[in-house]
């Protein structure tokens, strides 16, 4: 049996990250976990390539594909961009592979898939080294107030707020070795604020593209400056 | 010269507005290639005027909806077929029993079933969905029955992404794409039509 050795760093340093950030746009709190489970991973090469890929199998939630599209650019920009395959290009080659009803849904599953006549050459055709399976989606979860507008032409009284949790992970699978290379988690909750007073006045915690750049941020650095585990 | 009057102009807007209105689903389904092995059988598949000219439609939520499917299914089997068997070739009718279709290994004939959509009306969430189940029916080249068997297909989109007409297409063009998926893996697996396969062909 393969040994599965879990390590959890903290964003930055330590275990578990904790950042908040009360700003003027309203309060986020985010949290980032990283697990390493693969002995075998090594930092990207010159040449390899990943793919970012989204889950359609769940029936009740479904990932945005505006935060998988906010995730592949924080992916291939900036000074440490890492290279990118488009999820279409990479699904249409491997048809029916990926597709949500056949493709594997564990690591464990990549072998068989791997042997299938083809689906290793076109894969090495591809360049992709990593397939980065997201998963999750934001959801208001709470909120309340109330905002009055038109009052004898006064404009808008009142004060509305509402909560989001963006709550996302990626697994991270090695093709090259066929196995799982690690979970990233994001959990990021917030609270928006409205008052108003004649106009009303949006304070959004943005907690999607909090989730979206601390997830990409670790991404990066869990694929090209993560040293081997042995 | 015909000479149109103002009453004769309001008419035709109004009636080109409520064409306008009409939930003319497009169906703008694109399958890649299947990556599979394709099996080293001749095929003949018939597509009846119901299969290749289906058209589903309904009036739902307000709206007459009219999706013509027939056009997209026909090009789904074509390409899935071309590459999962070694050749296709298409004929008019399946063989009647007694009759040999010469060159032929096996003779297929796929039909709708059904085809189902939810709005997020319907379902309360928010997505538009759409499912359809392919009733798939296999003959000897003699026109004796084989086998028979459904492929159900699924496919969805946010209803915030696009208007109705849109989402409903998009998730229409998912559930083709599914069945699409599941057909190409599915031939290998019948036992039927794998016991038409040469001695030793590996597959």
């Amino acid at each position: 049996m393969r040994k599965l050795r879990v390590v959890v760093r903290r964003l930055g340093a330590g275990v578990v990250s904790f950042v908040t950030a009360c700003m003027v746009a309203g309060c986020v709190t985010a949290r980032l976990e990283e697990s390493r489970q693969s002995t075998a991973t090594s930092s990207i090469q010159a040449g390899e390539a990943v793919v970012l890929l989204t889950r359609h199998q769940s029936n009740a939630r479904e990932t945005e594909r505006s935060f998988a599209n906010c995730v592949v650019d924080d992916l291939g920009s900036g000074a440490d961009a890492l290279s990118t395959k488009s999820e279409q290009e990479f699904m249409d080659g491997l048809f029916p592979w990926f597709e949500p009803r056949v493709a594997p849904t564990t690591a464990e599953q990549l072998p068989k898939l791997l042997a299938q006549p083809g689906v290793a050459q076109r894969i090495s055709d591809s360049g992709v080294r990593y397939v980065i399976w997201i998963d999750g989606e934001t959801q208001t979860v709470d909120g309340g107030g109330t905002i009055s507008c038109d009052l004898l032409g006064f404009g808008c009284v009142g004060f509305q707020w509402w909560q989001r949790d963006s709550s996302y992970e990626a697994s991270i699978w090695d093709l090259k070795t066929g196995t799982a290379a690690g979970i990233i988690s994001a959990d990021v909750s917030g609270t928006s604020y409205m008052p108003a007073i004649v106009i009303p006045i949006p304070l959004i915690a943005r907690t999607k593209a909090a989730a979206c750049h601390g997830l990409a941020k670790q991404l990066k650095d869990f694929l090209v400056l993560a040293p081997s585990v042995e | 010269m015909m000479r149109l009057r103002p009453r004769s102009l309001l008419i035709a807007a109004l009636a080109g507005l409520l064409a306008g209105c009409a939930g003319k689903v497009p169906i703008t389904t694109t399958i890649p290639d299947p990556l599979v092995e394709a099996l080293p059988l001749t095929v003949g598949v018939v597509y009846e005027s119901d299969f290749s000219q289906y058209t589903y439609t309904e009036k739902a939520t307000g709206t007459d909806w009219s999706i013509n499917l027939g056009d997209s299914t026909t090009r789904m089997f074509d390409r899935v077929l071309s590459k999962a068997f070694a050749k296709v070739v298409q004929l008019d009718a399946v063989p009647s029993e007694g009759q040999t279709e010469a060159g032929v290994d096996l003779v297929l004939k796929p039909s709708v079933d059904e085809y189902a959509f939810l709005t997020p009306e319907d379902s309360g969430v928010d997505f538009y969905s759409v499912s359809i189940r392919f009733q798939l029916q296999a003959f000897g080249p003699n026109g004796v029955p084989l086998d028979q068997w459904d492929i159900n297909s699924y496919g969805r989109t946010r209803s915030k992404a696009l208007s109705a007409k849109d989402s409903l297409g998009a998730a229409t063009d998912l559930a083709l794409r599914d069945a699409a998926a599941t057909m190409a893996l599915d031939f290998k697996q019948r036992p039927q039509i794998r016991a038409l396969l040469p001695a030793g062909s590996g597959t």
